[in-house]
């Protein structure tokens, strides 16, 4: 016989946005149950040993793990009952309730009937297939995520001189530690003619150690046999390489750095619809997604580059999943949110009028004073001036139950930059 | 000279020149950064994080950070003293690693609590 849990809610994912969503909804005193296919809770946070966690949430700069930890105690603190090794496979939603179905060598199938669920699974990388470089298929290509778990966790350096693809902030930090474990990095390649990481990360982890960042280079080769041999880069006019320009890097070793995107394949067995300019699903002000009681949270709803942001929208997740339990949803008129000028996504994806809410947007450009303006139409709903944007920086804004008071309800809401 | 905070995210760009009062710091948005920028000038600073060899077969390292920013000049020494070690679990997040840490003044502590020999089960 299958086990089957009645239970209030599933929370998928024991990371930064789970536990902190779990906790809440514990809180509250519904039942609950936090998965995860991995042995620990904390999620990525566990392999991130460098230090910049929580300088918002805690006010100190936190490594990785102190943050995992200090939320994992807390959470163990309530009565959530977790549920470690066990992947979830399958979700089906029924009226009123949905089905998880969960596997695990220890317990073997389990299957919840939860009222509500939170997705909280996290973000992939992006792979070499995902972009696409040309030549041969040697051992020592990893993502820049995996390369950080070999050897944060297993010990396993990964090589001894490295090319690195990409300039996201996982890329950099890795350079860094590749240097302090005796490896050298001769040279992270940048496609754009901007950095993506953050400037930080540049001067500690590039500047400290003299590694020459090549903005506006591509890797048009992968070569070697058996390992990796070296790579050919080449300098980008017009946005096109030029073959003549090229020249070869000797290493036994590439990471790709090229962007996470959110984990949704089990959010799409469930029918949650997804959006094309997040790549997460598509929420309502209560971050729920199209499913009802399905809610999301964290990297899996869009990818955040500071956990401290994870877990502020986790704990409000954890608080509309309570009002669902306990009936408390106003029926609110909602009004659409759009990213306008300069802008790659915001989200929620819908606001409710009258209702304060909570927006994170995710800039296309690098600006030096910039202003931020919130319209319905014509007419200014919001503004507020920046010192600076850049799309490795996500921005994070409240607006009142006053201005969202005075919004009209067929118009969508836009957010653009100037 | 010009920096960029490494502080916190923010990233601002410093502007730091000796002068007869000392040395002044400017575009700073807080405190830290003064603080930090007068050190960039006189005596560069970083947090050490690095992972130590454990004697356990199912955590086989145990990450650690400096409790300070230690010499930029000493990071190497600090690595190579803390790559040569092994330390037997169980450990606690926060407990010390290494006290004065080849004489730099900062102690080495660890980052994560890790259980008591194999066994498995959560921390
Ligand atoms: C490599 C890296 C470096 C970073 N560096 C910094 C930094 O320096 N400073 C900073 O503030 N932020 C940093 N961040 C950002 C921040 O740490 C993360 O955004 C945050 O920790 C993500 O939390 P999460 O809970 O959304 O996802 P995760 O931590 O990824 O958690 C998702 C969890 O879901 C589980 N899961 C997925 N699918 C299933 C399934 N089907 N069944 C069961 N379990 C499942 C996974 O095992 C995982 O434990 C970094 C992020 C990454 C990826
Ligand atoms: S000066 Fe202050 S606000 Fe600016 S980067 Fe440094 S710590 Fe952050």
């Amino acid at each position: 016989m299958i086990a089957v849990k009645k239970i209030d809610s599933v929370v998928i994912g024991a990371g930064a946005a789970g536990m902190a969503a779990a906790e809440v909804i514990a809180q509250a005193g519904c039942s609950v149950a936090l998965v995860d296919r991995e042995e620990q809770t904390g999620g990525i946070l566990l392999q991130c040993i460098h230090n910049g966690f929580g300088l918002h949430h805690f006010g100190r700069e936190l490594t990785g793990p102190e943050y995992a930890d200090e939320f994992s105690e807390r959470v163990r603190a309530f009565p959530v009952e977790i549920f470690l090794e066990t992947t979830v496979v399958n979700i089906v939603p029924h009226p009123g309730f949905s089905r998880v179905i969960t596997c695990s060598a220890l317990h073997g199938v389990t299957v919840f009937e939860a009222t509500t669920i939170v997705l909280a699974m996290g973000c992939r990388e992006r792979n070499r297939g995902t972009i696409g470089i040309p030549g041969t298929r040697p051992s020592g290509v990893f993502t820049a995520g995996l390369a950080q778990r070999l050897l944060n966790i297993e010990g396993y350096i990964p090589g001894r001189r490295a090319v690195i693809i990409g300039s996201g902030d996982i890329g950099l930090i890795m350079a860094r530690r590749l240097t302090w474990v005796g490896s050298e990095v001769a040279a992270v390649v940048e496609i754009l003619p901007h950095p993506s990481g953050l400037t930080r990360n540049i001067v500690q982890c590039l500047q400290d150690f003299s590694i020459p960042l090549l903005l506006s280079h591509a890797v048009t080769q992968i070569y070697g046999k058996d390992r990796v041999e070296g790579v050919e880069v080449a300098p980008l006019e017009n946005g096109v390489p030029v073959a003549e320009k090229a020249r070869i890097v000797a290493c036994d070793t590439v990471l790709l750095s090229v962007g996470l995107i959110p984990e949704n394949e089990l959010s799409c067995t469930a029918g949650v619809t997804i959006s094309p300019n997040t790549g997460g699903p598509v929420v309502d002000h209560r971050l729920q997604t199209s499913a009802a009681g399905i809610f999301a949270c964290g990297n899996v709803l869009h990818v955040h580059d500071l956990v401290d942001f994870v877990t502020e929208e986790a704990q409000r997740c954890g608080g509309h999943v309570v009002d669902y339990l306990r009936n408390k949803i106003p029926a609110a008129a909602s009004v659409a949110v759009e990213a306008g000028a300069n802008i790659k996504y915001v989200t929620p994806n819908q606001c409710a009028a009258g209702t304060a809410q909570h927006f994170y947007l995710r800039p296309l450009v690098i600006r030096e004073k910039a202003k931020l303006a919130v319209m319905q139409g014509q007419t200014p709903v919001f503004s507020r001036n920046l010192s600076h944007v850049r799309p490795a920086e996500m921005i994070s804004i409240d607006l009142d139950n006053k201005i969202m008071g005075g919004l009209e309800l067929d118009r969508p809401l836009t957010f653009s930059i100037r | 000279m010009e920096y960029v905070c490494i502080v916190c995210p923010n990233g601002c760009r410093l502007t730091v020149e000796p002068t007869q009062e000392g040395v002044v710091v400017k575009g700073h948005k807080c405190p830290k950064g003064e603080a930090y920028g007068r050190d960039e000038f006189i005596d560069p600073r970083r947090v050490v994080t690095a992972a130590v060899r454990t004697s356990d077969a199912s955590y086989p390292f145990a990450p650690v950070k400096s409790d300070r920013p230690v010499a930029k000049k000493d990071v190497d020494a600090v690595l190579r003293h803390l790559y040569r070690l092994t330390v037997d679990l169980p450990v606690r997040r926060g407990a010390m690693c290494c006290t004065d840490c080849c004489g730099t003044g900062a102690s080495i502590v660890f980052t994560r609590t890790l259980p008591p020999s194999s066994g498995g089960g959560a921390p």
